[in-house]
This record gives structure tokens, sequence and C-alpha cells, in this order.
């Protein structure tokens, strides 16, 4: 085995972190898909109250997917397709 | 490895590439995850077809994802898989980029024609500003859709070659109708019969150019930075 190393490159731990907020703000500059309703900037919250048995239809809805989605978007898609039918 | 497979242009073959990755990824008993982040959802399209096959032997598993959800998710199902592959579509989206902000490798295939081409510069511009937020990520670039003969596969690699941001991957894959023959039976090149052997040579050696790849090191990325921040 060598004696002789090259010299370590100096690493600078002060390298700052993205932040959470500057990370988002750089996503955001992309283009939003049109049930991508997490990239807009205004987001909105709103408390949805479901019986329990229609909430058990939705996941079981997302449980069956051949293509897994998240809960979250596949209710944002129920809602877009329901506006497209609509045309609201 | 988290490997992209984006850009800014449609139509350059990003879901055949992503497809047959995680394909040859998982043939090789590796545990796959490929998210369809592109609105198109051609990568799930491809899923459904190849699931329907009972004789396929090679197994992922896909979830379609879109927006800051492809990087939360990414991060939080990353460690139950040995790979993710992203295919990213082909838009600066908020997709693309929150794939980006998370991955190891960034795969941006060329058509080599002028108007492929001069998507470069904004992969550049969207690569750079990626690099703020993540910057270990490796970008490369190849042709894809090459032509058999002629000048424009050198021209466009040229072009390729003086970019600073991305590296200019040496392996091109050909316009061949194997690829196309194999997705639409929901294969990867390698499992279409009769074997197009040039079209599988082709996809392993860009296979192997991707996960033969090392990590970045810290001191080469706090390097990067340094020179950049000059």
């Amino acid at each position: 085995m060598s004696t002789i190393t090259r010299r370590p490159k100096p690493v600078n731990s002060k390298t700052p972190q993205p932040s959470e907020t500057d990370i988002h703000a750089v996503i955001r500059k992309g283009l939003s898909g049109p049930v991508d309703d997490s990239t807009n900037i205004e987001e909105a919250q709103v408390k949805l109250r479901l019986p329990a048995a229609l909430l058990r239809r939705v996941d079981a809805a997302v449980k069956a997917q051949t293509i897994k989605t998240p809960r979250h978007r596949w209710l944002i898609e129920a809602i877009v397709e329901k506006l497209g039918r609509e045309s609201v | 490895m988290i490997v992209v497979a984006g850009g800014t242009k449609g139509g350059s073959g990003k879901t055949t590439i992503a497809t047959n990755l995680a394909i040859m990824r998982a043939a090789l008993g590796r545990d796959v995850l490929l998210i369809d982040a592109d609105d198109q959802e051609s990568a799930s399209d491809f899923t459904v077809l190849r699931n329907e096959r009972e004789t396929v032997e090679a197994k992922y598993t896909i979830i379609k994802l879109t927006g800051v959800a492809v990087r939360t998710e990414t991060q939080r199902l990353k460690s139950k898989y040995d790979d993710v592959v992203i295919d990213a579509g082909g838009r600066d989206t908020a997709s693309q980029r929150a794939a980006l902000t998370v991955a190891d490798v960034l795969l941006v295939p060329f058509v080599p024609r002028s108007y492929d081409i001069w998507t470069l510069e904004k992969v550049t511009t969207l690569v750079r500003e990626i690099r703020s937020i993540n910057p270990s990520l490796r970008a490369y670039t190849f042709l894809n859709r090459a032509d058999a003969n002629g000048p424009d596969n050198d021209d466009a690699a040229e072009v390729l070659r003086e970019s600073e941001e991305l590296t200019f991957l040496d392996t091109a894959i050909g316009y061949r109708k194997a690829f196309g023959k194999a997705a639409a039976q929901g294969l990867a090149v390698t499992e279409l019969k009769p074997l197009d052997e040039k079209a599988i040579h082709e996809m392993q050696a860009l296979f192997r150019a991707v996960f033969s790849m090392k990590p970045a090191s810290r001191a080469t990325v706090t390097s990067r930075m340094q020179v950049e921040s000059v």
C-alpha cells in the first residue's frame, strides 16, 4: 500500500443548507399539472367532515388502484373530475 | 439511487428510458420504485399493460405523484427501495423540479434535431437552479432516437458536449422500432422477442453508465459550490 496520498480537499462545513421555504419556492416556479393544487402559491385548507363509511369507501378505492396514488391526490382528482363534468 | 428521466422537450423518449431502466434494474433482483410524475401518465399506462402479462418476471412498484408530493413522498419512500426511477415528463413542471431536489442523477435524452437541442439552454438553467438546492445532483445528456447515419448525431453531440452543467454520455440509443414494439407489449427492449441485439446493447450501455456512477463526494460538491459562488 502506498505511503503517499493526495492532500485531502478542504470541506466547507459552513455551506448553508437551503430551507424548506427556499426549496418550495424553487419547485413552485415550475408549471402546475391539471390536478396539482399543491404547487399554487396560495394554498387553502379546508376541514372535510366525511361519514366514516364514505371514507372507508374512499380508502378502499385508493387501495384498489392498479397504479397507486396517495389519498390526498385521489380526492383532488375526484374534485377536478366533478368540476370538469360540470364545466366550472 | 434516485434517477430522474427529465428535460424540457416532449417526445425525447423519457418514459421509454425510465421504464427500461426500472425493469432492467428489477431484473437484477433490486427492489425498484417507479414514480410517474408526468401528467401524460404514459409510464402508468405502460405498467397496466405490463401487469396484464402473466409471464413478466421483473416486477417493480409504481406510484403516480405530482407537485411537491414528488419530493416529500420520494424522501419518505427511498429507504424502502433499492432504487427509485422517476419519469418527470417533458416540461419544466413543479413535479420535475420537486424530483430533481431529491435526485442523485438526472438523465436528459436529446433527439438529434434542432428543436430538441435548442432546449439545452433551458435545461442548463434549470439544473443550475436546482443545484442551489441539491448540489450533489449529477446531470447527464445523451442522444436518443439517434440516426443510423449522417452528420446530425455528431453535430448534436458537439453542442451537448459544450454544456458546463450537464455531462454528455457517449452512449447513444438509436431510432429502432424494437423500442416501440416492446413498449406496445409492456416490455423492456431486453425482454422483447425476437431479440434486437443492437437495441439491447445500446440500452445496456446506458444502464451500465448510469448505475455504475458513484455518488458525488461531499468535497466535490462543496468545491463545485465554491466555484459557482465566485
